[in-house]
């Protein structure tokens, strides 16, 4: 359902009553596909379309927002205008918003095969074969490949002149293989490959391999000793590099979170991390090495074009993410950061692709490794969860290996990696900036009940003192 | 074509009609139109959101095997799309290797009621209830981080063509508060969250107080260094908290699908001791305090009071009606339309086994008791990366907060615990249950005191603790505002 320009003039019209100094709408239409199989059987075939229609208005200084179905329009509009009732009565200060470019786009994110182009039959296929692929030892119990594409259509509008459409595609891939070994314990392990882009995300490597990434990881696990509990010093490769740059530093620095609390607040202009490392964000990095993020996006859904953030350099918090709002209040410029799950959620301050980089004079993977001498590397995240107010983090590992002498020698069981997000930051040794694959790092962002796609890879870097099992 | 709009009730016969049409074997339908309204409200910078999710999905079992397609789009065209895709999306499956239908309808004779005063509940009405939960927020000598309410209600219609036509209201509203304590050298917060279907049983101005309560009992936290194997009591909010515990590990494990695919330690372990003889877990889907409670599951089978562990052994596994055919046996209603990426929204979730509200059998033991059966151990009140752990084998590898326990006596309050260990190890070991339940999201768990437990916890740098003293003292004397907080 693409709503014609007069239209949306009309909704934005109905949205302007006295007192509404701004408004907005995001109008959706989004196809989905899943399969899912399980050892060797299909789980799940659906599919689905999402349409409807967002309206955001800003009325003597507070946010209303409503959505519903876009033959609705009129009644969401009243929704939403009724809705700042109730934020008014709690504001303690007007909302106002950073000034933004009017812009007048019509974007389609690069792909070469659309997903929309290929048969059910084709992609569950794809997936058997992944599954398949999985399969094959003894040691393995049970096995699942699951794919999802979205084919997604975006159009915002504001009443400042601002209209754009986006059609972004994402298409994804996932295996997990499960092991049991002759005493009984189990073990899982698991691979993705995803981008913002089209099928031919599987010309550059097979869907089946995913499912032997999978396959090597769990076998390997299973066989491998635990690891005593403690602290190590460890590198950390592009996926752990990335899952700490996301989630113990990026969420700290998320501008309507730092307004609240958070160990960043208060720190512009201050040392933060070891020197020569720096952290960023960047929504407008397409792809690295011929390999494309999974985070990229063209606009956010404030229509404020993204760029490249550094949040900290050389050590110093220079940035916040920003969405128009946040930029205000921290007399700052919006940063493109301002993404909405759904027409039906409020757009909030998120990430794209995060990363820590070295400022300047990266070190090699071997130097990292030198440099560590004893301790441990660690090798594909496997998600995690942060306290942003306490500062405190846990991360899942894929791999954990033993650094000895400045070798790489024992593989061990993987287990978990927690620390403190400052104190960790300020202990960073060196950073190699050679990113790895970023389709292998890829991920979903959890915040305020909304999960947004974003990347979380980056290049190895070395850190002292982080707290395994 | 027609492309009026269509009700669901109308979206739904034309669907069921037009598969029959297009020859699917069996075809269900189903439809949903719920009202939310949601206030956050963070240092006074509130937002609302004001809508209403409306749409319909279709499930066919065409060549014995199943399709399922969604729109929010209720035209003629857009209905007549969805089952040709779920036609397509079942031909490409090939048959199933059991024969596959629908449930047949079972009238239900749950007693779960609606409180239809749920649906008189307005915009202003939410700002009256977020009003009582701040006061004793705003009053307490914590920070005030922020609050939020949410609301949801409205019709879910299924219907399908073995005649089931089941239709019935849905809805809840909770909220909470979380604050944060700048007592001692490490900040420290937490908060309430809690929910309920029933208007008049949420008292907002308590909840707020307990809010506060919650964060008082672990102000002025303590890093330490420890290392051994120690009981440990967990509190409900590590079991099951909104944002998820040790029981949604045990739950991952007792899903029926695990068990076909036989993915899960407990599989063919039916009948078998799995837990101490005073443990028993339920998953009920008729609870009267059970956010989800309802007459019927998600896919019209009366839902099920369902013993998974009883008094230690293993009873039963959560099943929907496609595994329980698979298994060769009768689905116990636990089919849901909630969570994967269609989230609370049950249209864009193709139907699979969920739990309702997760409850664990009062022991005998109060709080204090087990405190002071308790030599030297922790008490942890929350955990972080519990989601992380193996699914299959239920090992867990998890960072919590709570209490320093020796002698019998709560001695302080702690954080970074690392915790580990493994559900079925866990189960075993569990020596004292507690006597009083705790109403949560979707869980109503009393403590429980586990006889050991591996910890790992180190102590903060002497140099980060010089910093902090650095800033306490700052602080205290009026010199800076603590960084970590707004006014």
């Amino acid at each position: 359902v693409i709503i014609l320009n007069e239209n949306i003039d009309k909704i934005l019209e109905l949205c302007m009553i006295d007192g509404v100094s701004y408004a907005d709408l995001r109008i959706e239409n989004s196809d989905y596909v899943t399969i899912s199989v399980t050892n060797g059987e299909i789980k799940e075939t659906s599919v689905g379309l999402e349409s409807g229609l967002g309206v955001r208005v800003l009325k003597d200084g507070a946010w209303g927002f409503a959505y519903g179905s876009i033959t609705d329009f009129e009644e969401i509009v009243k929704m939403a205008l009724s809705s700042v009732s109730l934020t008014q009565r709690f504001k303690k200060e007007d909302v106002s918003m950073a000034n933004a470019k009017v812009i007048e786009d019509k974007v389609e994110v690069p792909f070469k095969i659309s997903p929309l182009d290929v048969s059910i039959e084709d992609k569950v296929q794809m997936v058997l074969d992944t599954d398949k692929a999985i399969q094959g030892d003894d040691l393995i119990k049970s096995t699942d490949a699951s794919y999802r594409d979205v084919f997604k259509n975006i159009q915002f509008a504001n009443n400042e002149g601002t209209r754009i459409e986006q059609v972004i595609p994402y298409v994804m891939l996932s295996a997990n293989c499960t092991c049991k070994d002759a005493e009984g314990g189990t073990f899982q392990a698991g691979a993705k490959l995803g981008h913002t882009g089209g099928f031919e995300l599987f010309d550059k490597e097979p869907a089946q391999s995913v499912g032997e990434r999978a396959k090597e990881d769990a076998l390997a696990g299973i066989k491998a000793p635990t690891i005593k509990g403690g602290k190590y010093n460890c590198v950390l490769d592009g996926a752990m590099n990335g899952l700490f740059a996301h989630e113990a530093c990026g969420h700290s620095a998320e501008g309507d979170f730092v307004r609240t609390a958070g160990v960043l607040r208060g720190k512009l202009g201050k040392k933060v991390a070891a020197s020569n490392v720096s952290l960023v964000d960047d929504g407008s990095i397409q792809e690295i090495d011929g390999n494309k993020f999974f985070g990229f996006l063209p606009y956010d859904d404030e229509g404020v074009k993204t760029y490249r953030t550094d949040i900290i350099d050389d050590g110093v918090l220079k940035s916040y993410l920003n969405d128009r709002a946040t930029a205000h209040y921290w007399e700052a410029e919006p940063t493109g950061n301002a993404r909405a799950m759904f027409f039906s959620n409020q757009p909030i301050v998120r990430m794209r692709n995060t990363w820590l980089e070295a400022t300047n004079d990266p070190m090699s993977q071997e130097e990292l490794i030198e440099a560590i001498g004893n301790g441990l590397l660690l090798k594909k995240s496997k998600g995690g969860q942060v306290d942003p107010i306490r500062g405190t983090f846990n991360f899942g590992t894929g791999e954990i290996w033993i650094i000895e002498n400045g070798e790489v020698t024992d593989r061990k069981r993987p287990t978990t990696a927690a620390g403190n997000t400052i104190r960790t930051l300020k202990s960073i040794i060196g950073i190699n900036n050679k990113f790895d694959n970023v389709t292998h790092a890829i991920g979903f962002c959890g915040k305020g009940g909304q999960a947004v796609p974003t990347s979380i890879g980056g290049g190895w870097m070395a850190v002292k003192n982080i707290t395994i099992g | 074509m027609n492309m009026e709009q269509m009700t669901i009730h109308e979206a739904i016969k034309y669907g069921i009609k037009y598969a029959k049409k297009q020859k699917a074997k069996h075809v269900e339908g189903h439809g949903s139109s719920i009202t939310s309204v949601g206030l956050e409200v963070e240092k006074g910078r509130p937002s609302v959101s004001n809508g209403v999710n409306k749409g319909c999905s279709f499930r066919v079992i065409y060549d014995n095997n199943i399709g399922f397609a969604f729109t929010t789009n209720l035209t003629q065209a857009s209905i007549e799309q969805s089952i040709k895709s779920a036609i397509g999306n079942a031909k490409v499956r090939g048959a199933d290797s059991v024969k596959l239908s629908f449930p047949e309808s079972v009238p239900s004779t749950n007693k779960v009621e609606f409180d239809l005063s749920l649906l008189e509940v307005d915009i202003s009405d939410i700002g009256d209830y977020y009003d009582q939960l701040r006061e004793p927020c705003e009053a307490s000598s914590l920070n005030f981080l922020g609050a939020q309410i949410m609301y949801s209600a409205g019709d879910m219609i299924i219907h399908n063509s073995s005649g089931l036509e089941v239709e019935q209201k849905i809805g809840f509203i909770g909220g909470g508060a979380f604050l944060l304590s700048l007592k001692g050298l490490i900040p420290s917060w937490g908060g309430e969250f809690t929910g309920s279907r029933y208007l008049n049983k949420l008292d907002w101005s308590d909840l707020g107080h307990r809010c506060v309560s919650e964060v008082k009992k672990v102000e002025g936290p303590k890093t330490i260094n420890y290392s051994g194997e120690v009981p440990v009591i967990f509190q409900p909010d590590a079991l099951g908290g909104i944002f998820g515990g040790l029981l949604t590990v045990l739950n991952r494990m007792l899903r029926g699908d695990s068990l076909y695919q036989k993915s899960t330690y407990f599989a063919d372990r039916i009948g078998e001791d799995v837990a101490a003889a005073d443990f028993s877990f339920i998953d009920d889907g008729l609870h009267e305090d059970g956010l989800l409670s309802s007459k019927y599951d998600h896919e019209g089978v009366p839902t099920t009071t369902l013993p998974l562990i009883e008094k230690g052994v293993l009873k039963n596994f959560l099943l929907d009606n496609y595994y329980a055919t698979k298994l060769e046996t009768e689905s116990n209603g636990k089919c849901s339309r909630y969570g994967g990426m269609g989230g609370f929204n049950p249209i864009k979730q193709s139907p699979t086994i969920g739990t309702y509200t997760s409850v664990v059998a009062p022991g005998d033991s109060s709080y204090d008791e087990m405190v002071q059966e308790t030599k030297e151990g922790f008490s942890i009140n929350n955990l972080m990366g519990v989601h992380m752990s193996d699914f299959a084998s239920g090992r867990f590898s998890v960072t919590g907060s709570g209490h320093f326990i020796k002698n019998g006596e709560i001695k302080y309050p702690v954080q970074d615990i690392a915790i580990s260990g493994d559900i079925p190890s866990l189960l075993l070991k569990i020596d004292m249950i507690g006597k009083e339940q705790k109403i949560g999201f979707g869980t109503v768990v009393p403590p429980l005191r586990i006889s050991s437990l591996s910890i790992n916890s180190q102590k903060m740098s002497m140099k980060f603790k010089s910093m902090l003293i650095m800033l306490k003292l700052l602080t205290t004397l009026k010199l800076m505002k603590h960084p970590i907080a707004a006014d």
